[in-house]
């Protein structure tokens, strides 16, 4: 009976990709995204993560976790295993798996969905796995201690340096998401704003007034969250408050950085906290609703299988299918930023050590489906639409008549009139050159939301969209950056003892200055980059990102050889060698490139070229070779430290396996479990 | 573990505060408003624990299990403490 039930669903998922694989031509539907993607799911967790549990982690309940051996009733606490799924998934899921789908849809739908599915079920979710086990296994040890104790001191510090380089790509890249969605909006930006007195009105409610009662004040940051939504409106018509809420791109994004550095400096219960409890429950909140509505309106989707794009063309971002498709859908397939929530508040929460298979292995599978579940938003939008709100206006010819007319010379329809009609009904000026991911996302949440509850509500429903991807994008700007800072002071901690004090006022501002003018300043020069600052920043986001995931692997692959089951490292060694091409050929491009687009040298190099021609102005031209220059710096550092760490690794591998020297491993010794037994 | 000092200092002090708000549940009306308080606070928990806030209840749950002579601390104290100690080490969320 069993049996013929997996094969029922091995057959289900089989058809769904045979009628995404063979429906050319026509519209499908997203049901057969669906399908093809949870059976996939539902196969890789029945059967490649048990194998994983049992085989290659030999995870044993008989064996007690750090929650059980070490609990002090808050850090370390056994949690039902429901609970802590619903933890972990919402602390993995961001911004990330909504905005790299829709990113990538300019491919066409299916490649991003092939390697979102099958690259979660082959690597994201075994490095999420494999950290937490590992993690799990050494106390709660976080990916930087692992990396230390189990590969070397070197390679411990290369793997701190890269994670805080890649923190402030992050914030950069997630700071100029929301500024490309709030410019020109006093909607949005309004509603926004409202979310920070929100949030310090809930967190004095938590800590001050009525200690304790969390639901209370998250009931009422909720109820004024949408007030703020519904009054957004009204400030938006009205000719006084319009103008004080319409702000330029340059604006917004140093006020981001000013918003950074205080959430940083103030007491976390004033504003992170209660910021972070909020954006939980929207975010778990919208994700089900959205999951409902489109299982419910099953939506044909409009884009294509496949575009022209794939040739690296592509208006969006530049650069061919391989390796920028695998590049820009980072989280949602596998990400590297996991690995540092593995080893963090999760593994010291289990309760017990298999219920570490469903929350690594399938907490990814839940993040997969919900990069599956942007891909159809964005894929129910007409093509033409996609990508007059996705390619930057200059791209687009820099106004709307001009903008259908590049849209038609690429093969897909768009008015003019169609792009107002639709801005107006969303309640934006205009909705041309919003790129950055996150208005079109809105505008297919929207358009999934409306047709399931109704066309006149589509404005509220685009402001709803953006005002939960900008809450929780903030929520990371916040908590970022404090950690950003937590890490630079201990790393200068090592230059000068007092600046490792975490409580020492003069060390606190320096080290959250510098973190928000990193971040800030990448963000200013993708406000300000001619081309659209995505088109730069998020491949170098993803590049960072991938190369983490690479570390984690590293780490990985020494925990799984360390523990006698050297026979099974293919399991984090084929992920591993499969991001080292992926990454390493799209920095190669991203630096050396003879194409404009995708080269930051060969950019820099035709910018002199210009002002050398007079046809640029030097001090423009000079800021943007820098920023050029810059960004190749960046990529190659990324580079250079990750092949540092895999040669380490792969020196510390060959030395157990040579078997000459005795292998250390820093495992906890097994102690049996009171819950069993 | 926490990068708090407060935090650890809270669990040495001798014991002075009789009961503790624990006190306050055993005063309420008993029956079916009891089992309802009880499954909301419950309710609470499990929330406060999706969104990994350090949970009061479950805390003191363990002091009353482990140390039964440490004092109990006020939600207020526990709030202050271990919210700043939550978001000491590493991400906390992702991107």
């Amino acid at each position: 009976m069993i049996p013929l039930l997996w094969s029922l669903v091995a057959l289900a998922g089989a058809a769904g990709w045979a009628m995404l694989a063979l429906g050319r031509g026509e519209t499908v539907s997203a049901a057969w995204l669906i399908l093809a993607a949870v059976g996939t799911y539902l196969i890789a967790y029945r059967f490649y993560s048990r194998f994983l549990a049992t085989r290659v982690f030999g995870l044993d309940n008989r064996r007690a976790t750090p929650a059980e051996r070490l609990g002090n009733g808050r850090d370390f606490v056994p949690t039902s295993r429901w609970v802590l799924f619903g933890h972990h998934f919402a602390a993995i899921s961001g911004a990330g798996p909504l905005i790299g789908p829709v990113l990538a849809a300019q491919f066409g739908y299916l490649p991003g969905t092939l390697w979102i599915v099958f690259g979660v079920v082959l690597a994201g979710a075994v490095q999420d796995f494999t950290i937490l086990v590992g993690s799990m296994r050494r106390d709660g040890k976080s990916l930087g201690q692992m990396a230390k104790e189990e590969i070397g001191a070197f390679t411990g510090l290369a793997a701190m340096v890269a994670i805080l380089a890649i923190m402030i790509i992050l914030l950069a890249v997630l700071a100029l998401v929301v500024v490309n969605a709030l410019r020109d909006s006093p909607w949005g930006l309004f509603t926004i704003a409202c979310t920070i007195p929100i949030a310090v009105l809930m967190g004095f409610w938590m800590k001050a007034w009525r200690p304790g009662r969390t639901l209370e004040a998250s009931g009422a940051g909720v109820v004024l969250l949408l007030l703020a939504l519904v009054g957004g409106q009204q400030v938006a018509a009205s000719p006084t408050l319009a103008p004080l809420f319409t702000w330029a791109p340059v604006t917004l994004a140093l006020a981001l950085v000013a918003y950074g550095f205080v959430a940083s400096v103030l007491p976390v219960w004033m504003l992170l906290a209660p910021r972070d409890y909020l954006s939980t429950f929207m975010k778990i909140g919208t994700i089900a609703l959205l999951a409902v509505t489109i299982l419910v309106e099953l939506p044909d989707l409009k884009l294509p299988a496949l575009t022209r794009f794939i040739d690296g063309t592509g208006p969006v971002f530049a650069g061919k299918l391989f390796p920028f498709a695998f590049i820009t859908i980072a989280c949602g397939a596998i990400s590297g930023f996991h690995a540092l929530v593995a080893s963090g508040t999760t593994p010291k929460m289990l309760r017990r050590e298999e219920d570490a298979r469903l929350i690594g292995y399938g907490g990814m599978l839940m993040e997969s489906f919900v990069a599956v579940m942007a891909m159809c938003a964005a894929a129910v939008l007409d093509p033409g639409v996609y990508f007059a709100i996705n390619v930057p206006l200059a791209k687009l010819g820099g106004n709307a008549v001009a903008a259908a007319e590049t849209i038609r010379g690429w093969g897909f329809a768009v008015t003019p009139e169609q792009m107002d009609a639709l801005a107006r009904q969303v309640g934006e000026a205009s909705l041309l050159g919003r790129t950055g991911g996150a208005p079109s996302l809105a505008v297919g949440m929207a358009t999934l939301f409306s047709g399931a509850f109704g066309e006149h509500l589509l404005a509220l429903w685009y402001h709803f969209a953006i005002m939960f991807e900008a809450l929780f994008i903030l929520t990371t700007i916040d908590a970022g950056t404090r950690v950003g800072r937590f890490m630079l002071q201990e790393l200068a901690g090592h230059v000068w003892a007092p600046l490792g004090r975490t409580s020492w006022y003069p060390s606190i501002v320096l080290s959250s200055l510098l973190v928000v003018l990193g971040w800030g300043w990448f963000l200013v020069q993708g406000v300000l980059d001619p081309l659209g600052g995505i088109n730069s920043l998020w491949p170098l986001f993803g590049i960072s990102n991938q190369l983490l995931a690479s570390v984690a692997l590293c780490v990985g692959t020494t925990l799984i050889i360390k523990a006698g089951r050297a026979r099974y490292a293919w399991a984090t060694l084929l992920p591993l060698a499969w991001l080292l091409v992926v990454t390493l050929t799209a920095s190669w491009q991203k630096v050396f490139s003879p194409e404009r687009r995708i080269g930051f040298l060969t950019d820099a190099a035709a910018l002199k070229a210009e002002i050398a021609a007079g046809t640029l102005d030097p001090v423009r031209g000079g800021r943007l070779i820098f920023n050029d220059q810059l960004n190749a710096v960046m990529a190659s550092v990324f580079v250079v430290i990750v092949l540092a760490v895999v040669l380490s690794s792969l020196r510390e591998w060959l030395r157990i396996l040579r078997g000459g020297t005795p292998v250390t491993s820093a495992e906890t010794p097994f102690v049996e479990s009171a819950y069993v037994s | 573990m926490s990068r708090n000092p407060a935090a650890r200092r809270l669990g040495e002090s001798a014991a002075q505060r009789p009961g503790g708000p624990a006190d306050g549940w055993a005063q309420a009306p008993s029956g079916l408003w009891v089992q309802l308080r009880e499954k909301a606070i419950a309710c609470v928990s499990t929330f406060r624990q999706v969104a990994g806030m350090p949970d009061y209840q479950g805390y003191l749950r363990h002091l009353r299990l482990t140390h039964p002579d440490w004092p109990l601390p006020t939600e207020r104290e526990f709030y202050t403490l271990y919210v700043t100690a939550r978001y000491g080490d590493g991400p906390t969320r992702c991107c």
